[in-house]
């Protein structure tokens, strides 16, 4: 089960500051050296067209399909683990990085630097973020044990939106799914299957009945009723908005996180970093060399 | 158990602005107040409820497979909307896309109120929520307030 609940003490202001200004590259280095446990987080970066993996202390991008990644230089604290990676739709370079202990780190320029914006959070252990599908300046992030907050100016201040946990948020994406009473849609990957909401926080509803734990959810940007979701049962896609699901194949049994490229192409990652892609909706999977 | 839920909700919906809360509501014209209270009877109160309570179980749908109308008061979710999202919610109606028939789920009023009481309407309608709403109402109305006289 994909799950950081380690809750680690905060990163300090001045360890963040100091790490800022000796440089990124720099400080990534110490947390590089540490034991790294598996893949938490799969991103598509759709301005870049590039994939982002996180593990739990060092990131990475690939710009050829995942055959080949290079790290991107994050700060990182003494106990702070990434937890999730969101590439924004709408700004190219916008990306956040989050996590336990890590708080929210956002940069304007693909990654190569990097501002902590934490201002208004009652913690910095957040164990989840999406980027709003079309407001590069929006941003909504789960706190562990205080809800979901969002922010709309990149971060710099941020509002509680929804006290609840939903039972238990592994992952958040933002839709421009269409019939939302406000911008768009929030699905979750929740204990209890996948939940969803207008993203003004109306009335959070099961996302049909999976009967089982979700623990990582992506859709088809081309499509954005089409889901994805990664189960205790396997893969599952909705093609309605999460109305009904349809079991597909898996391409190993460990994966942990999912991406879709605009290029029509599925990604499926399984904790060790092992990459497949999928043509044809989660039909057939084929591995990626790397 | 649907008792503590909705308590919940309440408890759930004043945390959520607390930081930004203030103890002045901003002032609503009274006769305003007074003329959204007669459209909402006339108009709103058959499926929203005479206090504007909702219809049972608004949070799961019926057995038409439709969500029923929810509450306008602090239990319900209008609060969270920007001036500008209501009232184009008014006029245009919305349609739940989970909804399991054609119908609009929120029946469209462009044809039967004027601007000004669809204004008013709305006005009414923050007589009802908590202070911390409000202002979280009009903190969301302030890049999108109603159109302009006219529009």
């Amino acid at each position: 089960m994909k799950r950081l609940d380690g809750v680690v003490a905060s990163l300090g202001a001045g360890v963040l500051a100091a790490a800022l200004l000796l440089g990124a590259g720099a400080i990534r280095t110490a947390g590089a050296n540490r034991q790294d446990a598996g893949v938490v987080a799969l991103s598509y970066d759709r301005g870049t067209d590039t994939l982002l993996k996180a593990y739990a202390r060092t990131l990475y991008r690939s710009g050829d399909g995942g055959q080949s990644w290079n790290s991107i230089a994050i700060p990182s604290s003494e106990n702070g683990q990434i937890a999730a990676v969101a590439a924004s739709p709408a700004g190219k370079g916008v990306t956040y990085v989050v996590g336990t202990g890590l708080g929210v780190l956002r940069s304007e320029d693909g990654g190569k630097s990097w501002i902590a914006r934490n201002e208004g959070l009652p913690s910095r252990d957040v164990i989840a973020v999406a980027a709003h599908t079309t407001q590069p300046e929006t941003a909504y992030v789960v706190i562990s044990g205080h809800g979901v907050y969002r922010s709309q100016d990149a971060g710099r201040s941020w509002r509680l939106m929804e006290p609840g946990s939903q039972g238990g948020i592994q992952q958040l994406v933002h839709s421009d799914m269409a019939g939302s009473m406000q911008t768009g849609w929030l699905f979750a990957a929740t204990s209890k299957g996948i939940r969803r909401t207008m993203d003004c926080f109306c009335l959070w509803q099961d996302a049909g009945t999976l009967g089982t734990e979700a623990h990582a959810v992506t859709y088809d940007p081309g499509h954005p009723d089409h889901f994805y979701t990664v189960t205790d049962k396997g893969l599952f896609r909705s093609n309605d908005g999460g109305e009904s699901w349809i079991q597909t194949t898996s391409p190993n049994s460990n994966v942990v996180a999912l991406a879709f490229a605009p290029s029509n192409i599925l990604y499926a990652i399984d904790g060790k970093g092992v990459l497949f892609r999928s043509a044809d909706d989660g039909g057939s999977w084929i591995q990626v060399d790397a | 158990m649907l008792r503590f839920a909705v308590r919940a909700m309440i408890a759930a919906a004043s945390q959520i602005v607390t930081a930004h809360a203030s103890d002045q509501s901003p002032s609503l014209d009274s006769g305003h107040v007074e003329s959204g209270r007669a459209v909402y009877e006339q108009h709103c109160a058959s499926c929203h409820g005479a206090n504007a309570e909702g219809a049972p179980n608004w949070q799961e749908r019926d057995v038409h497979g439709e969500l029923p109308a929810p509450p306008h008061n602090a239990e319900g979710h209008t609060w969270r909307h920007s001036d500008a999202d209501l009232y184009q919610m008014v006029i245009k109606g919305w349609r739940d896309p989970f909804n399991k028939t054609t119908r609009l789920t929120m029946p469209a009023f462009g044809s039967v109120l004027s601007p000004d009481q669809i204004r008013a309407v709305i006005t009414y309608l923050k007589t009802l929520w908590t202070p911390e709403q409000t202002e979280f109402q009009s903190e969301e109305s302030k890049g999108h307030p109603f159109p302009s006289a006219g529009k």
